[in-house]
């Protein structure tokens, strides 16, 4: 199970007509519970990669394949359900509440009129309670969710996740716009809810050691291609002082 | 590249700063006296003009309160006008506003929409009024339906471009979860806009009531058609007294509305 495949990228090719930045991946495989950090100056193009994944980025060439229970799942609405998004800005409805918020975390799976009226089936309400619980904000679910901290407002980005079931949790630089006490304790929540739900994990990262902290498995992204794909443990600071040495441009 | 000094640029700067307003000045000028001669504008009539106003004015007093009752109806028949017709309106902007968002609705949807709130918009009350008069009769109904329909596409309008306000990144949020578009609308652009949505409306209705008070002149019901009767049969102290009707309505209503929208807000 551990082992299976969810991702396979073969020949990606992604480019902007306006821009002379191109991702460039031969062949990538990302295996069910997997925990990746992605490392990279800003443009290398961890985010490029991680919207492409998601499917919010169209390849110009190649295919990201994502493998469903029963096999590749084709439609995008399904591959939006079964791969999170966790996004440096949060990106919660601000004037909801932290339960709403979660709520959202349900909508691929309920019929319109559910959607339309606000009436969520209770086991969804209560898995929102619960993931609420799960990243310790049970004291402020129906607190506004532009009125929390911005370590809580990624927990609820986090417990979103966990409801929507999805089976890879990419996170876009999480912590970036967070203090390093709370960033730790965000990467900390995000590991930890991963592990539980069963989900693999694709973080990008600035920090090298967040990312041996917190990952099994470091990629090392520079002006859009891989340059090294190696298991946490045997990134050396060489490896990542030539990823960050500023002649990529 | 030339290599100028700042002192060079600068006034070079002002020169054609200079210029630029001369020219503005000029052109205002040029409007404004086009539009005294459209409007056959004449300082002469006004002064000649000022006895007969104040003619005017004399016979409105003593005002005749004994229609007190009459004006309470036609208030009430105002505001009720102004109500229905927002809250018509309210409905069928809703979805109108959501398809006329370009973040939410597909442009090639959107454009055309937003064109056709453009006509509804285009077209003023009052004619709207005479078109449902000649419709539906005469009466306070008639001065619904324009009210709404008008109000419909003022609106829609307003509402999409609070949708279209709306944190692009919220709505990436949402929809990355595999929500399809009610899911997106319903959780994430209406509950941002909510607030917003609500102050609109309200000011609709404090716009509502000031034009339902003029819909009695085309006989679409309100106070303004009283008004117009009594200004014909020459009672002008009847008219006095419902045109303090009028005046104490909209403030009584601008309070309220004023309270409402900024505790909304």
């Amino acid at each position: 199970m551990r082992t299976e495949p969810l991702v396979q990228i073969r020949n990606l090719e992604v480019r902007f007509p306006q821009t002379e930045f191109s991702l460039e991946v031969e062949s990538l495989t990302i295996r069910r519970c997997e925990r990746i950090a992605l490392l990279g100056s800003s443009g290398s193009g961890k985010t490029t990669l991680l919207r492409a994944i998601k499917g919010l980025v169209m390849p110009t060439a190649g295919d990201v394949a994502f493998m469903g229970a029963t096999g590749p799942i084709s439609s995008t609405q399904a591959r939006m359900r079964s791969v999170a998004l966790i996004y440096q800005h949060f990106n919660l409805v601000g004037r909801s509440t932290v339960y709403e918020n979660i709520l959202a975390g349900c909508l691929g799976r309920q019929p319109g009129w559910r959607i339309l009226l606000g009436l969520f089936p209770k086991p969804e309400r209560e898995a929102a309670v619960r993931a609420a619980e799960e990243m310790g904000l049970e004291s402020q679910l129906l607190a506004r969710a532009d009125r929390i901290s911005g370590g809580q407002q990624q927990r609820v980005a986090i417990a979103r996740a966990i409801l929507q079931r999805a089976s890879l949790v990419l996170a876009d630089e999480p912590v970036a716009s967070l203090d390093p006490e709370t960033g730790a304790q965000v990467l900390s929540a995000l590991q930890g809810a991963a592990a539980y739900h069963g989900q693999a994990l694709i973080l990008s990262l600035h920090d090298p050691v967040a990312a041996r902290a917190y990952a099994d498995r470091i990629l090392g992204l520079r002006a859009g291609r891989i340059v090294f794909d190696l298991p946490a443990s045997d990134v050396d600071d060489s490896q990542l002082a030539a990823l960050y040495r500023g002649d990529a441009e | 590249m030339i290599h100028c000094p700042g002192s060079i640029v600068v006034s070079r700067w002002q020169q054609r700063r200079l210029a630029v307003r001369i020219l503005v000045m000029l052109l205002l000028g040029g409007l404004l006296a086009a539009a005294w001669r459209g409007a056959e504008a004449s300082v002469r009539d006004l002064v000649d003009g000022l006895p007969l106003g104040a003619e005017f004015i004399r016979r409105l007093f003593p005002m005749d309160t004994s229609i007190i009752e009459e004006m309470t109806r036609a208030c009430y028949e105002t505001v009720s006008i102004a109500f229905l017709g927002t809250a018509i309106s309210v409905v069928a902007a809703l979805p109108l506003g959501l398809l006329a968002a370009s973040n939410l609705t597909n442009p090639v949807v959107a454009a055309p929409v937003k064109a056709v709130l453009a006509f509804v918009r285009s077209i003023p009350v009052i004619l709207l009024a005479l078109l449902f008069v000649s419709a539906v009769g005469l009466g306070p109904f008639p001065g619904v339906l324009a009210v709404a329909f008008h109000g419909t596409g003022m609106l829609a309008k307003l509402y999409a471009d609070e949708f279209e306000a709306v944190d692009g990144r919220l709505l990436e949020g949402i929809r990355g979860t595999g929500a399809g578009w009610l899911g997106v609308v319903r959780m994430g652009a209406v509950p941002q806009a909510i607030p917003q949505l609500l102050s609109l409306s309200l000011f609709r209705f404090e716009m509502n009531v000031r034009e339902a008070t003029v819909l009695g002149l085309v006989g679409a019901g309100g106070i303004g058609y009283y008004i117009q009767l009594y200004a014909r049969s020459f009672q002008y102290q009847k008219v006095a007294t419902m045109v303090v009707a009028v005046v104490l309505m909209v403030l009584v209503v601008d309070a309220v509305t004023h309270w409402s929208r900024r505790r909304v807000l």
